[in-house]
C-alpha cells in the first residue's frame, strides 16, 4: 500500500511539475528577455491581466503548492515505506526540497508582482518591481525546473528498481526458528507434494530439530543436504517474481514453493515455475 | 539491449513533452485571454520582441527534441518483440498526439503567426491573425497536454513492466 502511495504521489508531482517546469523555463528565456526589451510599462499592462488575472491567480498556486505538497508527501512515505529503493532517497529527497525551496521563493516574487497596481503610473517603481520579480522569479523558477528532473529521477529509480521479495534472509531465517508457525505452514500442504523425494538422512534431520512431520514423512528446513535445496523454497536464494501485498499472500507464496521444491523428482538444480 | 533504449526513449519524452506541454498550457490558459484584453497591437509588439531572442528557438528546440523522441520510443516499441505490450496503448498515443500538434503547428499555427510581420499596423488584419493564432494555439496545446500524459503512462508502464525481467 505504502509502496503504491509513494508512486501515486511521484506520479501526480511529475505530472504537476512538468507543466510546471514548462511555465517557468517560458517566462525566464522567452518573456523576461522580450520585457526588456519592451520595457516595464508594457509589462505591467499585461501583467494586470496575467499573473494579476484571477486565472493566474488559481492556476499558479494550484501548480505551485500542489507539486510542493505532492513532493513532501512523496517523500514522507519514501521515508516510511522501506521496501522501496535506497537508491531513490537522493531524488527523491531533492524533489521535495526543491519543490518546497520554489514554493518559498513566491514570497519573495509576489511582492514585486502585487506592487504593480500601486506603481503604475511610477516608471521608477515600476522598472523596480520589474527587477525584482525578474531575478526573483528566475530563482523560483530554477528550483521548480530543478524539481520537476528530480521527480522524475525519482520515479525512474523507483519504478526501474527490481521489486522486492516476498522473503529477505532475515525474514526467513526468522520464520525458520518460528517451528509453530512452520508446522502451521506445512500442515496445510496436502501429503503428497511434500513427502516425496525425502531420503532418511532427511528424515533423521528432521528428528533432530523436532519439525516437518508431514503427512507422515519428514521435512528438514535447515540442516543437512536439504538445506541448500529448501533454502531456495523459503526465498534465501531466490526472490519470487511477484510482490506478495499481505503475510496471508506471503504464506500462500512460501506454500507454493515448498509445494514445488519438493514435488516430483524435480532435482535441486532446476528452477521452478512459480505460479500467481 | 532493447528495453533500456525504450526506456531511456521514454525518460527524454517525458522530460521534453512535459516542459512542452507546460509551455503551451501557460499559453492557452494565461498569456493568449491576458492578450485579448491588453489588445492585439500590444500582442503584435510582444510576437515581435520574442522573435529577437532565444524565443525563436526554445519552441522549436524542446518542440523538436519531444516530437523526435516520442517517435523513436514508437518505433523502437513497434521492432521490440520483448517490450511490454500493456505500454503499447500509451505509446502510440503519445506518438499520434504529437504527430498531430506538429501538424497543427507546421500547417496551421505556423502560417498565421509568421503573418503577424507581413501585417503590419492593420488591426482588423492583426485581429483575424491573433483569433487563429488563439484557436489554433489551443488545439495545440491540449494535444501536447494529451501527449505528456501520455508518455508518462508509457514510462510507468514500462519500467513497471520492464524491472521483471
Amino acid at each position: 500500500m505504502a509502496m503504491l502511495t509513494t508512486r501515486g504521489l511521484l506520479i501526480a508531482t511529475t505530472l504537476l511539475g512538468g507543466l510546471m517546469a514548462g511555465f517557468n523555463l517560458d517566462r525566464a528565456i522567452v518573456h523576461n528577455a522580450a520585457w526588456h526589451g519592451l520595457g516595464a510599462n508594457a509589462w505591467a499592462a499585461y501583467s494586470l491581466h496575467a499573473d494579476l488575472d484571477i486565472r493566474a491567480a488559481m492556476l499558479y498556486p494550484f501548480l505551485g503548492i500542489g507539486m510542493a505538497l505532492l513532493s513532501a508527501a512523496a517523500a514522507i512515505s519514501f521515508r516510511r515505506d522501506r521496501n522501496e529503493p535506497r537508491s531513490a532517497a537522493l531524488p527523491i529527497h531533492a524533489g521535495a526540497l526543491f519543490a518546497i525551496s520554489g514554493l518559498l521563493m513566491t514570497f519573495f516574487a509576489a511582492p514585486h508582482m502585487l506592487s504593480v497596481p500601486r506603481v503604475v503610473n511610477d516608471p521608477v517603481g515600476l522598472q523596480r518591481a520589474l527587477d525584482g520579480f525578474v531575478f526573483w522569479g528566475d530563482i523560483r523558477g530554477a528550483l521548480q525546473i530543478l524539481a520537476f528532473f528530480a521527480n522524475l529521477w525519482s520515479l525512474v529509480t523507483i519504478l526501474s528498481a527490481r521489486p522486492p521479495s516476498g522473503f529477505d534472509s532475515l525474514t526467513a531465517e526468522r520464520l525458520l526458528a518460528d517451528r509453530d508457525l512452520v508446522r502451521e505452514i506445512l500442515g496445510k500442504v496436502a501429503p503428497g507434494e511434500v513427502r516425496r523425494g525425502q531420503g532418511d538422512d532427511c528424515r533423521q534431520d528432521a528428528k533432530s530439530i523436532g519439525i516437518g512431520i508431514v503427512g507422515g514423512g519428514p521435512m528438514s528446513l535447515r540442516h543437512s543436504a536439504n538445506r541448500d535445496r529448501l533454502s531456495r523454497s523459503m526465498g534465501l536464494a531466490r526472490s519470487f517474481q511477484c510482490d506478495p501485498a499481505c503475510a496471508r499472500l506471503r504464506l500462500c507464496d512460501l506454500r507454493w514453493q515448498l509445494a514445488q521444491a519438493l514435488s516430483g523428482d524435480q532435482g535441486p538444480g532446476k528452477n521452478h515455475t512459480l505460479s500467481g | 539491449m532493447a528495453i533500456p533504449l525504450i526506456k531511456g526513449l521514454a525518460v527524454g519524452a517525458t522530460l521534453f513533452g512535459g516542459l512542452l506541454a507546460g509551455m503551451a498550457a501557460n499559453k492557452v490558459l494565461v498569456e493568449l485571454p491576458a492578450w485579448r484584453e491588453v489588445g492585439v497591437v500590444p500582442w503584435t509588439n510582444f510576437v515581435r520582441a520574442e522573435d529577437h531572442g532565444l524565443g525563436l528557438i526554445l519552441f522549436p528546440a524542446v518542440g523538436g527534441c519531444a516530437l523526435l523522441l516520442t517517435i523513436a520510443a514508437a518505433v523502437v516499441f513497434r521492432f521490440d518483440r520483448t517490450a511490454p505490450c500493456s505500454a503499447a496503448v500509451p505509446v502510440y498515443t503519445a506518438a499520434v498526439m504529437a504527430i498531430a500538434a506538429f501538424i497543427v503547428t507546421v500547417g496551421l499555427l505556423a502560417p498565421s503567426r509568421l503573418s503577424v510581420t507581413q501585417a503590419g499596423n492593420d488591426v482588423a488584419a492583426l485581429q483575424q491573425i491573433f483569433a487563429s493564432v488563439v484557436r489554433w494555439w489551443e488545439v495545440k496545446a491540449a494535444l501536447h497536454v494529451l501527449a505528456f500524459g501520455s508518455n508518462l503512462w508509457a514510462l510507468v508502464t514500462v519500467l513497471s513492466v520492464g524491472r521483471g525481467r
